[in-house]
């Protein structure tokens, strides 16, 4: 399974020290993103036409904090930004 | 002109006919009434207000005692805007405070030039606070507090008025509206402040409108840029506490208690980020005690 961000003109982003507030202009709600799935969005939006894996976004969080996430807390992740509608699966 | 300078019978018969016209804080009001505590209560609380000689006025009010059997038995009054009522009727001893919580109302519900924050804002040395606050959370009796104190002002004790265009503070100086205890304490506070009868028995308590200082009238005009949020919460017997909020905490805080965020829609996102953008936001808990707060808010803006 594999993620993308969805249609980046829906959103406005408030970008905080760690944190980021974004608001949907569709569904007009706004949603406070802790550091954590700030870090993922924040890599789904250095690119916005591409999809991401599980395994390929571990490595990116390897790599930029030096740290192993296990595939469960990520999926975690990644279904919170998917709820806020943030993100959407491609099949 | 000044409302204080024109004659009681002059005041009457212009509230019981054409209308009196003033501005209460920055927006101009025609209003007529038939209420003899609204005349006594606007030209106290009103005293150093301008009257208006334009020909707009913002909001067109009337505080209208009910006719027929009313008139005698648990009478009413109610609130109007250009004819329109929005709100039931009110026991009769409570009108004043319909007229400055209908004046509240018609800034909330029709001024979506401006994000209009539920906050106390006051200003001293050109460096303004916003303190949002739900009901309880002490922020009038903070607010009340710091504007009887030297170098302070109002610009209001209830909506902090942001200017879309260019992100400033509109001074809407109105009079504070003090609940409970803490009228007693603000009289105490300062014996020298001037407040309207104490109306009980009200959906809010028993409640008390202080007029604003002559200084917060004066400068109605002066508009300033935000400096800090802070949100205070009484807690008695609280020691003090005095702790930075992450700037998207408080972004969410703010929307929360602004009333026309939503309608704003993608402006109300942008402004709350342009005022956030430049100010701290603290969450302040204190036990009640004026001069520690003041004292505070002092060293906040030196």
């Amino acid at each position: 399974m594999s993620w993308r961000l969805k249609n980046t003109n829906t959103f406005l982003y408030f970008e905080c020290e760690q944190e980021l507030v974004v608001y949907n202009r569709l569904a007009r709600t706004t949603s406070y993103l802790d550091s954590s799935l700030t870090i993922i969005l924040n890599i789904f939006k250095g690119m916005p036409q591409g999809t991401l894996e599980i395994d390929y976004l571990i490595e990116i969080l390897k790599a930029k904090l030096d740290l192993s996430i296990q595939p469960k807390v990520i999926t975690e992740l990644l279904t919170s930004l998917e709820n806020l509608e943030l993100i959407e699966t491609v099949e | 002109m000044k409302l204080s300078e024109i004659t009681s019978d002059d005041l009457s018969a212009k509230l019981s006919s054409s209308g009196l016209k003033f501005f209460a804080g920055n927006f101009s009001v025609n209003l007529r009434s038939d209420v003899p505590a609204i005349r006594k209560g606007v030209h106290l609380l009103y005293g150093d207000s301008l009257l208006n000689d334009n020909e707009f006025t913002d909001f067109h009010i009337n505080i209208d005692s009910s006719q027929g059997i009313r008139r005698w038995i648990r009478p009413r009054v109610s609130f109007s805007l250009s004819n329109n009522i929005p709100f039931y009727p009110m026991p009769y001893s409570h009108a004043l405070p319909l007229l400055e919580w209908g004046l509240n109302w018609c800034v909330t519900n029709h001024c979506h030039q401006y994000l209009v924050i539920h906050a106390a804002v006051v200003e001293k040395n050109g460096k303004s606070i916003i303190f949002p606050g739900t009901p309880g959370s002490g922020k009038s009796t903070l607010c009340a507090a710091l504007v009887n104190s030297p170098g302070w002002r109002l610009l209001s004790d209830e909506l902090a008025i942001f200017d879309l265009d260019t992100n400033q503070l509109i001074p809407n100086p109105r009079p504070v509206s003090l609940k409970n205890q803490s009228i007693n304490v603000i009289k105490e506070f300062n014996p020298d402040s001037q407040f309207s009868p104490t109306i009980n028995d009200t959906i809010k308590g028993s409640v008390a409108h202080m007029k604003p200082s002559k200084l917060s009238i004066e400068r109605v005009k002066d508009t300033c840029s935000p400096f800090l949020v802070v949100y205070p919460k009484y807690q008695a017997s609280a020691n003090e506490e005095f702790i930075q909020l992450p700037q998207g905490e408080s972004f969410m805080e703010l929307a929360e208690h602004s009333f026309n965020y939503q309608i704003l829609g993608d402006d109300g996102f942008k402004s709350i980020s342009k005022l956030i953008s430049h100010c701290r936001s603290f969450k302040y808990i204190y036990d009640g005690n004026l001069n520690v707060a003041i004292n505070r808010m002092n060293s906040l803006v030196s």
